[in-house]
């Protein structure tokens, strides 16, 4: 391995950024839980100088890895010698990984800054900002893990932050309950990965991508089936895949700029980064990839049409949003991971700009209009020419998401929620065999909770 | 089943009673325009027909609001000396004189005390969890609050130690246990260690007396009270709506899905154009066209298909939005004299939407051009069909016997709806406890009532209740602000000397009466003593419909409820034809282009590309932006002035063979009318002679970035745009020889070297903006400067008042940095507070400068300039009190409801806003349109009633009052608080429950200071008024004054 600068420097930077934002979480956390609430002025202080430093360290990690063109491993195993168990934590970074790291950070950054301004007092401003150093963490993790197991853990905290973060405003329902509908499909999707890193691991003793896709091609077409296939819908919850997709635009129900962070800028490209890292695994089950480019292109295609019929800015640009991560999955499909990195940083930036300045949505559309003396014009909303009665029909399930919710809702969550009333009644029924007649009647918890699932899912 | 008799079958009657309930329902629900054009309104402008306390009081049980702030609130604002014991006795005094003369329930203890100790009670436990919570966390029943009276403490130490020691003495533990814990046995032992935290004993309960007798004292008061109040004495409950009793009778609340669904149907209906794809067959209105998308194929979510078996269906598809609701409530069952409370349920199912229908209804106007009618009638059918289609299905699914149609549903909820629910009063045993407390009723005191006695007392605070407590804190809060300003302009009144021969000034201004420009106009009298101040709705009195060189349509620049009859346009002068074409193809060629691309970024296939080219491209300016938006809009500026020509423009003032607009408009105006116009002006202002060389004419606006609520922030009296054209207007007909020796004729003598000049104010950046300068003469160029340089220093003192508000600007105490910290602030994307708007008004002050000048009012003021001695039939007052009175109301009123519900009357918290069909705010993904204002508008707001102050006499104002209905309602509604000054005397009169009494201001010394910054840097918090003598020619009173400060 090679590098412009003195290894020790390489790896204390690769290692310092994710660590030194989860350290900083964890400082600040303590801080505050321990001696007393952090003033503005401090975290927002505190917050820019991390980001930043950590983007500088990025661009120079960046810079490094352009000049040599090779990647950098710094195998923790070294640091902490115990190494045979599921967890070996080893970091890595190429240009790829040192573009988006770049690339995440400064957002990062920028937008720390922004809700700097846009948070001053409001009564959660320390908790955002702690989210989001956690959220920071696990993005720099998920990127620079040389493993699916060190990956996951980035994952992880990723999901769990941009949950924390969608229900924001906690005291009022429609947040909760869109949180907890991301936080559900995100646990559904991080099952299927979990398992796939179980196999994977038991199949090939490591979980080092590299590693991985060279012992795929060693496997049985139906076991990297089956592997191909919980990786496909690992991904598919983040980067909010068709038919799991309507998550994301519901999920615009925090301040503004974590919408612009997790949902146009960062977290929704964390699952095609995933699948760029999985894609040998996935291209060794046949024809798995087709099956990635075709969610890619259905959900590119209903997204888009959906977004058309949007009447509210921020799930406007939500459907935008998933509609070029269909793109980018028909893109890694297709091999053009260059394209598809390209693609990430572009939208990446642009999303996350557009959903900044939607409130400002009036004022621009005034402008246009006072300059063309016309309201942009809707001549032909889809690109062909169709009967007027096709069109109506397509528009009107367009309107109602494809059927998308009504899919899930009818195909998963009615068979899971009767799945587990009738394991409920299955316990209770043990239960009184075994504790007689004081065995507890119908418990309130069991039902609310089936309440709860359905209102979620309606 | 038997069909009701009264039900209604006739579908004539049925079909009035619909219209009957729409008509009034419409006016119950939020009446907010699209947000591009927000006017302050008064929140509940449908109840203000109803005296103030009455109203607030529907509107809370209409919108399930408050009606005031909080009671611990003000409180704690009686702890912080906001309010003080007078005014609250006064207040108290006043409620009491309100009301029918009641007995006195105890012997001993008035119950005006009574009252008065419940009014600083802690009262706050109305669920049996936070009564035991109070217990529990605050041992309230185990000893004595901190901040008794000291005769009431030692009465209550005597109650207790008279009820236990004789039990002590007997030796009857269990008659100590109950005495002390309400029980007896191993329970009452119990509960003795719980409270007391020492074992039961005889012992043990000695000890206590002697130790800790306020323990003792307090346990066998509460003990008392708590035998004695019935647990569960039922308090009436208001019964439950239909929606909730139908939600219980089911099982699941069929309302509530119906509601999302109609949320966006009605966004796609009422869309402005944000979305790319818009809803189609709009034309054939609401009904058809809504509802018709769930018809078209399967429905998405399985309960909407029951759509098909709608009982209306065939009334749906032809959309006729009367036979469909008529149908469906026949089918419901629904009697004549439920229609109206179902209806009105059925619009407060989501409030925004409903009162945007009905807004758009009622003011076509302001709907954009497109198909489609909005009609809140065919509102109320989606949401009545939707409803029913949900219940139907959820009906189908429940499979209770003996509910199988909704109208099963209606008729068991009536049943229920006929016996509200009721639930015991647990507030009510911590009331008693607590006021005993406060006037020291001791524990045998109590213990001794007769039940006639013991009733007594009970109902007597029974009828005290939260409204009435909550209104005389209100009161009380006002009279505070009342007093303190009263006294300040009555001692200023006095300093300044109103019968010196007026010099001519060196400088005039007229501005809008802005609470906003009060700091700009004190700041330029404080740099200038020889410099006067005007103070008019900015309008100027010019109603006019106009349209901007860049502006394709003309817009409305004159009070709202006014339909210009005159179009003025900007055109560019002679000559420069060429660069008004070039600058406008220019212009809509960037506008295509970034139109296309907003576009194009959001659809999938350009997507990609215009990202990855994009992208990059906008961040290096978006980064610019965030970081430092103040320098990145002036190199934006620079760019503009180098690519885009400025043409020199004129305004088309005289009447001229234009085309306008509106076909039923003229262009400009005749000479006669400008004559007429420019009359008014100065005798409004009571300028009529004697004035300055140059004469400055400010409308203002703001500027501000990604702000959906920008229009709230600009002049109420342009229709919430920027006053810019009016003054510039009224400056250009001013100057006119020809018009002012007409004026002269009208008693309006302007010198011929006075020169006038159009001005805007940028309330956000203190940018000010000077039109026509090209035209001021070469005599003027001197005054020019002068006038110039006196309002760069002006508007940078006016930054530094305002930066003294803002948290995150508390290092700053230069005029220099405060101004660029203004500028900042209007470009910040991120900045949720560009400025604070009207929070903290609270006063309007309607008469000459000399009352008030040199008084710092904290731009909390409305300065409305009027010579009452030129004025013998009223007429200007009038003419200002009709105008001013409702715009000045409707500000405040909105402040003060947006600030004490946020929630319900306000648009809460702006961060998770999302814009919504271009006409207004949701929060979030989805829901109900978001009306009134963001909490981060209101924060600092204080919610007290407008103070008008009106330089005239009692008799004056009670004969405009009788011609001037609207001036009546609000002033005999309670609505505005009002006082008049005598304007030879100087004597009060304050209007007060229907009449004007004489009134004393309390004689104060004024605080004195130089300067106003010297009164304001380093404050965050409101300021009493205080003399700044900077600008002032002193007078020996004055001088007086400063010397004992």
């Amino acid at each position: 391995m090679a590098s412009l600068l003195p290894d020790v420097l390489v790896n204390a930077l690769l290692l310092a950024i994710p660590g030194g934002l989860i350290f900083g979480f964890l400082a600040l956390a303590g801080w505050s839980f321990l001696i007393g609430p952090l003033s503005e002025r401090a975290l927002a202080r505190h917050t820019q100088l991390a980001f930043i430093a950590s983007a500088l360290a990025s661009l120079t990690l960046l810079v490094d890895r352009l000049v040599i063109g090779q990647p950098w491993i710094l195998d923790l195993n070294v640091v902490f010698p115990a190494g045979h168990g599921l967890l070996v934590p080893s970091l890595r970074v190429d240009v790829p990984a040192a573009l988006l790291l770049t690339l995440f950070t400064t957002l990062l950054g920028l937008v720390g800054r922004f809700s700097a301004t846009y948070l001053h007092r409001e009564p959660g401003f320390e908790r955002f900002f702690l989210l989001l150093w956690l959220f920071a963490g696990g993005v720099a993790i998920t990127v620079t893990s040389a493993g699916a197991d060190f990956l996951f853990i980035g994952w992880e905290l990723v999901g769990l932050t941009s949950a924390l973060l969608i229900g924001f405003f906690r005291d009022r329902e429609q947040p909760v309950r869109a949180g907890l509908r991301a936080w559900i499909i995100y646990r559904a999707c991080d099952a299927a990965l979990l398992t796939a890193l179980l196999i994977m691991h038991h199949l090939a003793g490591s979980l080092e991508w590299q590693r991985l896709g060279v012992e795929a091609a060693s496997w049985s077409t139906p076991m990297t089936w089956t592997i191909a296939a919980l990786l496909i819908l690992g991904g598919m919850g983040k980067s909010a895949q068709a038919p799991l997709t309507s998550w994301l635009p519901s999920a615009m129900e925090g301040p503004t700029p974590s919408s612009a962070l997790f949902y146009g800028a960062i977290s929704v490209h964390l699952g095609a980064w995933l699948l760029l890292k999985a894609r040998p695994v996935i291209a060794a089950a046949p024809g798995a990839l087709i099956l990635v480019g075709a969610i890619g292109a259905s959900t590119a295609l209903a997204s888009a049409l959906i977004g058309r019929t949007r009447p509210d800015i921020k799930t406007a640009l939500g459907w935008a949003t998933s509609a070029q991560l269909g793109i980018i999955w028909v893109e890694i499909a297709l091999g053009l991971e260059t394209v598809a990195l390209l693609h990430i940083v572009g939208h990446a930036l642009l999303r996350a700009f557009q959903i900044l300045r939607s409130p400002a949505i009036i004022q621009d559309v005034q402008r246009i209009h006072a300059a063309t003396g016309a309201r942009p014009s809707r001549q032909r909303p889809l690109l062909l020419p169709l009967p007027a009665s096709l069109e109506r029909r397509i528009y009107a399930l367009a309107l109602h998401r494809f059927y998308m919710d009504a899919a899930l809702q009818r195909l998963i969550v009615a068979p899971f929620l009767a799945l587990s009333s009738s394991l409920d009644a299955l316990d209770r029924r043990a239960a009184k065999l075994a504790c007689g007649d004081e065995a507890p009647e119908e418990t309130d918890a069991v039902e609310e909770t089936a309440d709860a699932q359905t209102r979620i899912a309606s | 089943m038997n069909k009701e008799p009264s039900e209604a079958r006739n579908a004539h009657t049925l079909e009035h009673a619909i219209k009957e309930a729409l008509e009034h329902g419409g006016h119950l629900v939020p009446d907010q325009g699209p947000i591009s054009v927000f006017v302050h309104h008064n929140t509940l402008h449908a109840f203000q027909h109803l005296p103030f306390h009455q109203a607030v009081q529907a509107g809370a049980d209409t919108f399930g609001a408050a009606a005031y702030m909080p009671e611990a609130r003000f409180r704690s604002l009686f702890h912080a000396g906001r309010i003080t014991a007078a005014e609250l006795n006064e207040a108290l005094d006043a409620w009491i004189a309100r009301q029918e003369p009641a007995t006195q329930p105890l012997p001993n203890t008035p119950l005006r005390d009574l009252w008065w100790a419940w009014l600083a009670a802690p009262v706050e436990a109305d669920t049996p969890g936070g009564l035991a919570w109070r217990l529990a966390e605050e041992g309230l029943a185990s000893s004595l609050p901190q901040d008794l009276p000291a005769p009431a403490r030692e009465a209550l130490l005597r109650g207790g130690q008279a009820l236990l020691a004789p039990l002590l003495e007997k030796g009857d533990l269990d008659g100590v246990l109950r005495a002390l814990t309400g029980a007896a046995g191993r329970p009452g032992e119990e509960a003795f260690w719980t409270r007391f935290g020492v074992v039961a004993s005889l012992d043990a309960a000695r000890s206590l007396l002697s130790r800790r007798p306020d323990a003792v004292a307090a346990a066998t008061l509460w003990e008392v009270v708590r035998r004695r109040t019935p647990r569960d004495e039922p308090a009436a409950v208001r019964s439950d709506a239909t929606r909730a009793r139908m939600a219980r009778l089911v099982g699941e609340d069929a309302w509530r899905r119906a509601g999302q669904l109609l949320a966006q149907l009605s966004g796609v209906y009422l869309d402005e154009g944000l979305a790319y794809w818009p809803l189609q067959g709009r034309e054939k209105g609401f009904v058809a066209s809504g509802l018709g998308l769930l018809l078209d194929g399967a429905a998405p979510e399985p309960w909407m298909g029951a759509l098909h078996a709608s009982p209306a269906l065939a009334a749906i598809q032809s959309g006729d939005a009367d036979a469909t609701l008529r149908l469906l409530l026949q089918e419901w069952g629904v009697r004549l004299n439920e229609v109206e409370p179902l209806i009105l349920e059925l619009l407060h199912l989501l409030p925004g939407w409903a009162g945007m229908f009905s807004r758009l209804e009622r003011h076509a106007d302001e709907r954009a051009h497109l198909p489609g009618p909005v009609r809140l009638a065919d509102y109320a059918a989606v949401a009545l069909a939707l409803i029913d289609t949900s219940l139907r299905w959820s009906l189908a699914r429940a499979e209770i016997p003996e509910l199988k149609r909704p109208r099963d549903v209606v008729a068991a909820a009536r049943q229920r709806g006929g016996a509200p629910r009721r639930q015991g009063d647990h507030g009510r045993p911590l009331r008693l406890f607590l006021t005993a407390l406060y006037v020291g009723l001791g524990a045998d005191t109590l213990d001794a009532f007769d039940d006639a006695t013991w009733s007594a007392w009970s109902d007597a605070l029974d009828r005290f209740d939260a409204p009435a407590r909550q209104s005389i804190w209100q009161e009380a809060y006002e009279l505070r602000y009342e007093g303190q300003i009263l006294s300040a302009i009555d001692a200023n009144r006095r300093l300044n000397d109103l019968a010196s021969p007026r010099q001519r000034p060196r400088l005039q201004a007229a501005f809008c009466i802005d609470d906003r420009e009060e700091s700009l106009r004190r700041a330029l009298e404080e740099l200038d003593p020889a410099m006067e101040t005007f103070g008019i709705a900015g309008f100027f009195g010019l109603a006019i419909a106009y349209k901007g060189l860049d502006q394709a349509q003309a817009v409305t620049l004159c009070p709202v409820g006014v339909d210009p009859p005159h179009e003025i346009h900007e055109v560019p002068v002679e000559g420069h034809e060429h660069l008004h074409g070039a600058r406008a193809s220019r212009r809509r060629l960037w506008a295509r282009l970034s139109g296309a691309l907003a576009a194009a970024s959001r659809s999938a296939i350009l997507g990609g590309p215009l990202a990855v080219g994009l992208g990059p491209a906008t961040a290096g300016p978006f980064t610019a932006r965030v970081v430092a938006p103040g320098a990145t809009d002036r190199i934006g500026r620079w760019l503009q002035s180098r690519f885009l020509p400025a043409p020199q423009t004129r305004l088309t003032v005289d009447r001229e063979a234009r085309t306008p607009q509106r076909a039923d408009r003229v262009v400009g105006y005749t000479f006669q009318e400008q004559v007429d116009r420019a009359a008014i002006f100065f005798e409004n202002i009571g300028a009529r002679s004697g004035h300055a060389r140059l004469f400055l004419i400010v409308g203002h606006g703001s500027t501000t970035q990604n702000n959906p609520h920008r229009s709230a922030y600009d002049c109420g009296a342009c229709s919430g745009k920027h006053g810019d054209a009016n003054a510039r207007l009224m400056a250009l007909i001013a100057n006119k020889p020809e018009i002012r020796a007409a004026l002269r004729e009208r008693g309006v003598d302007i010198a011929d070297d006075t020169w006038f000049i159009g001005c805007i104010h940028d309330t956000t950046s203190d940018d000010v903006r000077w039109f026509d300068l090209d035209r001021v003469p070469d005599t003027h160029r001197e005054d020019l400067q002068a006038a110039q340089r006196l309002v760069e220093r002006a508007r940078a003192l006016d930054a530094l008042e305002r930066c003294r508000r803002f948290v995150s600007a508390q290092g700053i105490r230069t005029p220099e940095r405060a101004l660029r910290h203004a500028e900042d602030r209007a470009q910040h994307v991120a900045e949720p507070r560009p400025e604070c708007g009207h929070a903290t008004n609270a006063l309007c002050i309607v008469g000459r400068r000399a009352l008030t000048r040199g008084l710092y009012l904290d731009r909390r003021a409305f300065l409305v300039s009027y010579d009452p001695l030129n004025d013998p039939d009223e007429r200007i007052l009038e003419r200002l009190l009709a105008a001013v009175g409702p715009v000045g109301a409707g500000i405040n009123l909105e402040y003060y409801f947006s600030y004490i519900d946020n929630e319900r009357y306000g648009c809460g918290t702006k961060l998770p806003h999302n814009v919504m069909g271009m006409i207004g705010v949701v929060n979030g993904a989805e829901g109900d349109l978001r009306t009134g204002l963001p909490w981060q508008m209101v924060e600092i707001h204080e919610p007290v009633r407008l103070l008008v102050i009106v330089e005239g006499t009692p008799e004056r104002l009670l004969s405009i009052a009788g011609r001037q209905p609207v001036v009546r309602e609000l002033v005999v509604n309670g609505w505005i608080r009002l006082a008049v000054i005598d304007p030879e005397s100087g004597a009060w009169h304050v209007f007060r429950d229907g009449a004007f009494h004489p009134s004393t201001p309390e004689e104060v010394q004024l605080p004195v200071a130089a300067t106003s910054p010297a009164w304001f840097l380093g404050h965050l918090e409101h300021l009493p008024p205080a003399r700044i003598t900077a600008g002032l020619e002193l007078t020996q009173e004055a001088a007086h004054g400063v010397a004992a400060a």
